[in-house]
């Protein structure tokens, strides 16, 4: 664990105790090595009625360096907003944000996003697409390609390299932007819901697909999602939320070893076991809405 | 879909070898676009035979309505002649000046607009006023302010087709959609890559449809403006004629009129697949 964060204790004095030891769990950094330092984050939006409506409530958390952690809360938690604010595409009211040690920067060249929603730019081809993000960083074409060309066929688009997004489905739209958020090799990335409009067997498909880009990669990942099975099923470290306004209920290591397969883990019993304490300390705040 | 080459197709070396295997789908598609010009040949047909065949009965009164085996000899002898095509010449020159003006003009205003929001603001307003005046009725003060010659044409077509790209690059600039925008910035992309990777683009569609639409109104623009005057270019012709009652030479002047605009709307048509086949392929949805 790389601070000192009372929810985090807390887990591991319940969650670790039935979940058993962590054999393929990677070593955790110390302490200076967190990638995302969250300290005392407050927000609040401004209400019907004029006053600021608190959206979330003291989060400490700390993102170790390679950690893939993952989110979840009920819907209106302020996930999301957490995410804005690491990313600096909310502006920080209360409290303190740093990524690798300085004030989040929109723009950041070494942090890479992935949305629900896959925003890709109809009028370039399935490579062009993939090439976006280095092309806006600056990086040469025929290296950009190659890169490309290598992902696109990762994820199984090798045939599609000059299909328009329209010719695409939904799915197959999404690994584009997979493609196009990793073709730089980003240390750190945001991932807001980037399964969450694709059907069930898609989903995950490509959350398999992912998962496998991400071990040869190494970044470190915060996924925001309100689907427990791919919290669980893709991160080192689960933190719960409360409904709104949002505080860290309690955060769950995640013991599976790896290299792990979503598909596999539907019939692994630790699996489920997991799913049930996760589901459990989720399932109040869902109802408390 | 034409069997035009684009540009996209000779970076993608796949639809080029495509294109030279000759498909089922492929057959069918040429089989297709026979049968349609067959059936406009038909139309034609039917069209110029039952005028012919009414002016000839005298049904309809030929004085007024010449007849296709008078109008089409003076048409054919006006453009081998070349009488008619220095005419056409005229009307395309101030055609061709008045919307490259109205285009370069209406481009830079649009983007003013999009780009500044205090420009848009000021000036939005009285673009707006201005475009609510019917143009051609400005016509007769053009020729009191610029004379009987082109010039008074060229400012008409500017007055017309101006505002249209203006409004059109101004609109398409405006409806960038907001996930491109972010991932933009998510990107970290600089204002030019901004502009010219994100917006732009995504704008052309927009921006190419009021190109056209001005190009008609230029051309609708120097005719108008000819006939006003009477002096000069295919309209004056038209003018001239309708004023001796010459129905036969008037309708000659207007299948050239015709062709020439049959013949440039192609010519967009063409230009508009090469770049914007994209946006033909997400409104068809999948290819073929």
């Amino acid at each position: 664990m790389s601070a000192p964060v009372p929810a985090t204790a807390d887990a591991a004095d319940t969650g670790a105790a039935d979940t058993g030891a962590r054999p393929a769990a990677p070593a955790r950094p110390a302490a200076g090595d967190a990638v995302v330092k969250v300290h005392g984050l407050d927000h609040a939006f401004d209400g019907p009625d004029g006053q600021p409506a608190p959206v979330l409530r003291g989060i400490d958390l700390d993102v170790a360096d390679g950690e893939f952690l993952a989110v979840v809360g009920p819907s209106g938690c302020g996930k999301t907003t957490l995410l804005n604010l690491i990313s600096g595409l909310e502006a920080r009211q209360g409290g303190t944000v740093e990524v690798r040690g300085a004030p989040p920067r929109v723009g950041n060249r070494d942090v890479g996003y992935l949305f629900a929603r896959d925003a890709l730019l109809p009028w370039r081809t399935v490579l062009e697409n993939a090439e976006l993000a280095m092309e806006v960083g600056g990086r040469n074409r025929a290296e950009r390609r190659a890169v490309a060309t290598r992902l696109l066929d990762q994820v199984g688009l090798g045939s599609h390299l000059h299909s328009y997004p329209a010719q695409l489905s939904q799915g197959m739209r999404q690994r584009v932007a997979i493609a196009r958020t990793l073709a730089p090799r980003p240390g750190l990335l945001m991932l807001d819901e980037p399964f969450s409009a694709l059907d069930a067997q898609t989903k995950i498909l490509l959350q398999d697909a992912f998962a496998a880009l991400w071990a040869e990669l190494g970044s470190t990942v915060v996924l925001i999602t309100h689907d427990l099975s791919e919290a669980i099923g893709l991160a080192d470290r689960v933190v719960v939320m409360t409904a709104r306004p949002g505080r860290i209920k309690r955060v769950f290591d995640i013991d599976l070893p790896r290299p792990r397969s979503l598909v596999n883990l539907q019939s692994d019993p630790h699996y489920h076991r997991i799913y049930q304490q996760v589901w459990d300390e989720l399932r109040e705040e869902v109802l408390a809405r | 879909m034409t069997d035009v080459l684009t540009a996209t197709d000779l970076v993608l070396g796949e639809a080029v070898a495509d294109r030279g295997r000759p498909s089922p789908r492929r057959g069918r598609a040429r089989r297709r676009s026979a049968t349609v010009l067959v059936a406009q040949v038909v139309v034609l047909g039917v069209l110029f035979g039952s005028w012919q065949a009414l002016a000839a009965t005298k049904v309809l009164d030929p004085n007024f309505v010449s007849e296709p085996s008078q109008f089409f000899p003076a048409f054919w002898h006006g453009v081998d002649g070349g009488s008619l095509l220095s005419l056409v010449g005229t009307t395309l020159y101030e055609t061709a000046v008045g919307f490259v003006i109205a285009t370069v003009l209406g481009l830079f205003a649009g983007y003013l607009l999009a780009e500044f929001k205090a420009i848009d603001a000021v000036f939005r307003p009285f673009l707006t006023g201005f475009n609510s005046i019917p143009r051609i009725a400005l016509a007769p003060l053009f020729v009191l302010w610029f004379g009987l010659g082109s010039l008074s044409r060229i400012v008409l077509i500017v007055s017309l087709g101006f505002f249209i790209v203006a409004f059109n690059t101004y609109a398409g600039l405006q409806g960038v959609n907001r996930d491109h925008l972010l991932l933009a910035r998510a990107l970290g992309a600089r204002r030019a890559e901004r502009f010219f990777k994100f917006v732009l683009p995504s704008a052309a569609p927009s921006i190419f449809a009021g190109i056209q639409l001005a190009l008609t109104y230029a051309f609708l623009g120097a005719v108008v403006g000819e006939m006003l005057t009477g002096s000069a270019g295919l309209g004056g012709y038209l003018a001239l004629k309708m004023g001796t009652f010459d129905t036969t030479d008037f309708f000659g002047g207007l299948l050239l009129l015709i062709v020439v605009a049959l013949v440039v709307s192609a010519a967009f048509r063409a230009l508009e697949t090469r770049l914007l086949r994209w946006k033909i392929i997400e409104l068809r949805g999948t290819r073929g």
